[in-house]
C-alpha cells in the first residue's frame, strides 16, 4: 500500500476524490474499523455495514467542505466517527421498530469497503493449523475461538488465562505467516484470496 | 496506549479475548488505528477466530465420511490392522536405522548467524542439504527461562516452531537441523517465554546455498 502522510494535502485529496487518495484512505481504514466494529457489535454482518457506513460518513464529511483542525489525527477522527455509528447500530437494534432505510444518496455511492473475512483457503488453513496441535490444546484453542467464557475455558481445561494468551499468540503467529504465503503482503487489506 | 505498551503488555491477545476494560480497549483501538502494524497483528487473531468459527458447521470434514458399502479391503475389519502392522513395520525399520545413526559419532556443523530483521540475509550463509546442521544466536535478552523458536520461508511459508529451555548463561541458543536445509533464504525468529510474558522477537534471516 502507498504511504501518505495524514496532512491537509491528504484532506484535500480525500476532499476532491483524487483516486489514489480515496482508495488509500479506504484501505488503510477498513480493516481496523472491522476490528473495533467487530468487538463493539459482535456480529459480522453489523461491522460490516458500520465500516461502509463510516468510510462514507468520513467522506461526506471532507466534501461537504468542514475540515479537520488537526489532519494528524484523521485515525482518531475515523475512529470516533465509527464508534457513533456503532452506537446508532446498537440503538437501532433496540428498538422494535425500524425505520425504512432511506437507500444510498445517488450522487455519493457507497464506498467499495468490503472486507473478505471467511474464505475457503482460509479454513484450509485453520485446520492446518489445529491439526498441528496436541490434542488438549487443539479443544481448548478450538473452545476459545468459538468464543467460550474464558474463565469457563480455564476451569474446565484447568489453565489460567496466561496459558490461553501464549497459545492464541502462537496460533495467530502461524496463521499470519500462512496469510502472508497464501495471499501476499496485501492480505490485512481484508480482500481475501476468495 | 504506544507501540511498546501494547507489545509489552499483549494488548493483541488481550483484546482479542475481550479482558480489556472499555477504557483500555478504546486507548488499544486509537494506538492500532495508527499502527499498522498492531492492525495486522489483530487481523490475523480476528480472522483466525471467524474462520474457525466457520468450521464446525462442516464437521465432519466430508473425506472422512465413509461409504457404507466400501470395498473389503477399505472396510475397518481388514484396513485397520493390515495398515497398523504394516506401519509398525516401516515404523520399526526406520527407528532402527536412524537409531543406528544416532549412536554413530557425528559432527556438527555450526553456524552463528548475526540478527537482522530488514533487507537481506545481511552475510548469514550456511550450505544447504548438510545433515546435522546447527544454527547458533546470540540472545540480546537471555532473562528468559524459555525461547520460541520459529523458522520461516521467504515467501513466509511456516517450517518447524519449537520451544526449549533457555541455553547456560552467556551461551548461544542453538537448535540443531539433523536433516539439514533446502537451497532458499530463511527467517529465524525467537523470542523469550516467561508465563504470558513474551519477550521482544529477535530476527535473523540467512541463505542456505548449494556449496
Amino acid at each position: 500500500m502507498e504511504t501518505f502522510p495524514f496532512d491537509e494535502r491528504y484532506i484535500a485529496g480525500l476532499r476532491n476524490r483524487d483516486p489514489a487518495v480515496v482508495s488509500h484512505f479506504i484501505a488503510y481504514f477498513k480493516m481496523p474499523l472491522w476490528l473495533k466494529a467487530r468487538r463493539q457489535l459482535r456480529s459480522q454482518d453489523l461491522a460490516e455495514d458500520a465500516v461502509q457506513e463510516t468510510v462514507l460518513r468520513v467522506l461526506r464529511y471532507v466534501r461537504s467542505g468542514k475540515t479537520l483542525d488537526f489532519p494528524e489525527r484523521l485515525p482518531a477522527f475515523v475512529h470516533k466517527t465509527c464508534h457513533n455509528v456503532g452506537l446508532e447500530m446498537l440503538n437501532a437494534q433496540g428498538r422494535i421498530v425500524r425505520t425504512q432505510d432511506p437507500g444510498p444518496d445517488p450522487t455519493d455511492p457507497r464506498p467499495d469497503a468490503e472486507i473478505q473475512v471467511i474464505t475457503e483457503e482460509r479454513k484450509q488453513m485453520v485446520r492446518r493449523i489445529l491439526a498441528r496441535l496436541a490434542p488438549k490444546d487443539r479443544e481448548l484453542l478450538r473452545a476459545m475461538l468459538e468464543e467460550m467464557e474464558p474463565d469457563e475455558l480455564c476451569e474446565r481445561f484447568g489453565v489460567n488465562r496466561d496459558y490461553l494468551r501464549v497459545l492464541v499468540y502462537r496460533a495467530r503467529q502461524r496463521f499470519r505467516a500462512e496469510l502472508l504465503r497464501a495471499e501476499g503482503k496485501d492480505w490485512v487489506s481484508g480482500r481475501g484470496a476468495g | 496506549m504506544d507501540h511498546s505498551e501494547a507489545a509489552n503488555g499483549h494488548a493483541v491477545e488481550r483484546y482479542l479475548l475481550g479482558e480489556m476494560t472499555e477504557t483500555e480497549a478504546e486507548s488499544f483501538e486509537l494506538h492500532f488505528f495508527e499502527c499498522t502494524v498492531c492492525t495486522e497483528e489483530l487481523a490475523a487473531g480476528a480472522l483466525l477466530m471467524e474462520n474457525a468459527r466457520a468450521l464446525p458447521a462442516e464437521e465432519p470434514a466430508p473425506g472422512r465420511v465413509r461409504s457404507a458399502i466400501a470395498p473389503w479391503w477399505r472396510r475397518p475389519s481388514f484396513a485397520t490392522p493390515a495398515f497398523a502392522a504394516l506401519a509398525l513395520a516401516f515404523a520399526v525399520a526406520y527407528q532402527a536405522r536412524e537409531l543406528a545413526l544416532l549412536n554413530q559419532p557425528q559432527t556438527v556443523a555450526a553456524y552463528a548467524l548475526k540478527s537482522g530483521a530488514r533487507g537481506g540475509p545481511q552475510g548469514n550463509a550456511i550450505p544447504a542439504g548438510k545433515r546435522n546442521t546447527e544454527v547458533r544466536v546470540d540472545l540480546p535478552d537471555a532473562s528468559f527461562p524459555k525461547y520460541q523458536c520459529d523458522l520461516y520461508g521467504a515467501g513466509g511459508q511456516h517450517y518447524f516452531s519449537l520451544e526449549t529451555e533457555a541455553p547456560p548463561a552467556g551461551d548461544p541458543l542453538s537448535i540443531r537441523i539433523p536433516r539439514g536445509l533446502q537451497a532458499a533464504t530463511y527467517t529465524f525468529k525467537v523470542h523469550g517465554v516467561s508465563g504470558s510474558q513474551v519477550g521482544p522477537e529477535s530476527v535473523y534471516k540467512f541463505e542456505a546455498f548449494k556449496p
